[in-house]
């Protein structure tokens, strides 16, 4: 029988309701992992291991009593370190929030509780969910489990390491730039941005109002499927959720690939691809054709805009909210959060808001052009392998902006768009890295994307290998 | 007045090092709202991006139907 630890999030939750396994010892297993990887991975910046064990016992406790359970009852859970829970401090990554502590609950947190799960700490997460690449100057660097010298992605770090490495069984992250699916990407795993407004975000660190999505990293797709249907959906404190029905994720999903049209966009995205990955993006797309996927190869538009528009609103929107800060506090974030973002106080408002005005016009045309005959677009997460971490520590020097936007140079532009984009687990280059690519769906398609993932899935297992072990 | 002056306008250090990536940065976010920005916005709803996006999910349905 493989390790409690090895087990997907819904063998586990199927495994507890049937009381094949206790809820308890499944902390402990995972309790387990997490200490004795923590010094190599530095996945969590907080354990709590005692408030662990009690919610394990009270789940155990639950079941025993025989009252209805949810579907992630007693699954331990844990998050990028931006959720607020009353009375637990959340750091955001940062210096500056080192000692905070909420009093409200965030609606993703009130909702994954209701469906039963546990929580055993909160995961590393780049400074203010700014930054592609993984590194914390406060919190260490989180390292990639299939080699710790090499980047995790970011800014959910923690959670794609966690996942990947077996020491959550999915976990929430944000992404307003591609902080999502890069991690997922980068470490072999799943991670679904949500269209925007589609998960609520009431009780959770802003970076961007207007940009700011949240969603799960997960093993497995059904895993991704069950947490997404979990924390989606309409929500009275989020006056920016959306009010469309959530669709039942898990559902259809061996409805397998015949007839799915995808589109790879061979501009901008393939530029200066390796030759190594892009081969290996190659053999995804001959597997979905195998599958039966229409598979047809055009330029999309607005690759140019859609870094400069999504720029000034995330710059402009994050000194908005950090304004107080950058001002008094300016030496306690890491020199590269400001050094990237403070550009937003040098637009004007007529331009700040033209790059919101103009955005409906923009995803309409995009929707239209390139979802009118395709229900997929296929892109990189990476065109490279994944680099070491020392190859990316760039901090404030010079060669940031073109070592960092040639990370999230493939996520970047779909968060100005709001469509979803589930990062898919596509192989492993020569030195043992993963390979992830991107579906991109219409607004508020994310089963149509989930359903294409979940049959690549079946025919190349990737979810099945395991990273090296760090016990 | 220099970009960079409406950032030292808030109170906000800049150094050498922030000013020559600001200026760029910021030549460069322009460049594409101007070419995003093509005619006149007069004639749009304001603010209706989420709107759209459900609008493209009706849309969408419909079509299947």
């Amino acid at each position: 029988m493989k390790p409690i630890a090895d087990w997907s999030l819904v063998e586990t939750a199927d495994a507890i309701a049937s009381r094949r396994v206790s809820a308890v010892e499944v902390c402990e297993a995972i309790l387990k992992s997490i200490k004795s990887s923590q010094p190599k991975l530095n996945a969590y910046i907080r354990i709590d291991e005692d408030s662990a064990r009690a919610s394990a016992k009270a789940a155990d406790s639950v079941l025993a009593s025989g009252q209805k359970i949810g579907p992630l009852h007693g699954v331990p859970l844990d998050h990028k370190d931006m959720f607020y829970r009353p009375g637990v401090p959340v750091t955001c990554g940062s210096a500056i929030r080192r000692n905070f502590v909420p009093n409200y609950l965030a609606t993703v947190l009130a909702r994954l509780d209701g469906a039963g799960a546990t929580s055993i700490g909160a995961l590393n997460m780049s400074e203010f969910a700014n930054g592609p690449t993984g590194v914390n100057v406060h919190f260490g660097a989180t390292r990639n489990p299939w080699n710790p010298e090499h980047m995790t992605g970011g800014s959910s770090s923690g959670s794609g390491t966690a996942v990947a490495g077996r020491l959550t069984y999915a976990s929430l992250g944000s992404d307003t730039g591609g902080s999502i699916r890069l991690p997922a990407g980068i470490c072999g795993i799943y991670g679904m941005k949500p269209t925007q407004g589609r998960v609520p975000r009431y009780g959770a660190m802003g970076l961007s109002f207007s940009l700011d999505c949240i969603g799960p990293l997960a093993r497995t797709v059904r895993d991704c499927a069950r947490v997404l249907k979990v924390v989606a959906g309409a929500d009275p404190n989020d006056a920016t959720s959306a009010e469309i029905p959530v669709d039942d994720y898990e559902a259809d999903l061996s409805a397998g690939a015949a007839g799915v049209r995808v589109v790879v966009a061979t501009n901008h995205y393939w530029d200066g691809m390796s030759v190594e990955v892009g081969d290996l993006l190659e053999d995804a797309l001959a597997c979905l054709a195998k599958l039966g996927a229409n598979i047809t190869r055009r330029d999309v538009p607005y690759h140019n805009e859609l870094r400069g528009l999504g720029s000034i609103i995330i710059a402009s929107e994050f000194c908005t909210l950090h304004d107080e800060w950058l001002r008094t506090q300016h030496d306690e974030y890491a020199p590269l959060i400001p050094a990237r973002m403070k550009h937003g106080y040098a637009y004007t408002a007529v331009e700040y808001l033209k790059a919101v005005q103009v955005r409906p016009r923009i995803v309409k045309a995009f929707v239209d052009d390139v979802f009118g005959s395709a229900d997929a677009l296929f892109l990189p997460v990476l065109r490279f392998p994944v680099p070491t971490i020392a190859d990316v520590d760039v901090r404030d020097g010079e060669s940031m902006n073109e070592v960092l936007n040639s990370i999230n140079h493939c996520t970047w532009p779909m968060n100005y768009l709001g469509l979803p984009g589930l990062s898919v687990p596509g192989g492993f280059t020569r030195n043992g890295l993963p390979v992830g690519f991107q579906l991109i769906g219409r607004p508020f398609a994310e089963a149509t994307l989930l359903k294409l993932a979940a049959a690549y899935e079946r025919e190349t297992c990737w979810p099945d290998r395991k990273p090296p072990s760090f016990q | 007045m220099k970009r960079v002056e409406l950032i030292r306008e808030a109170g906000v250090t800049v150094s050498a090092s922030d000013e020559k990536k600001v200026t760029a940065t910021v030549a460069a976010a322009l460049g594409s709202l101007n070419q995003a920005v093509s005619g006149s916005l007069f004639d749009t709803e304001p603010q209706t991006f989420d709107i759209e996006l459900r609008r493209l999910r009706r849309s969408a349905d419909e079509a299947h139907r």
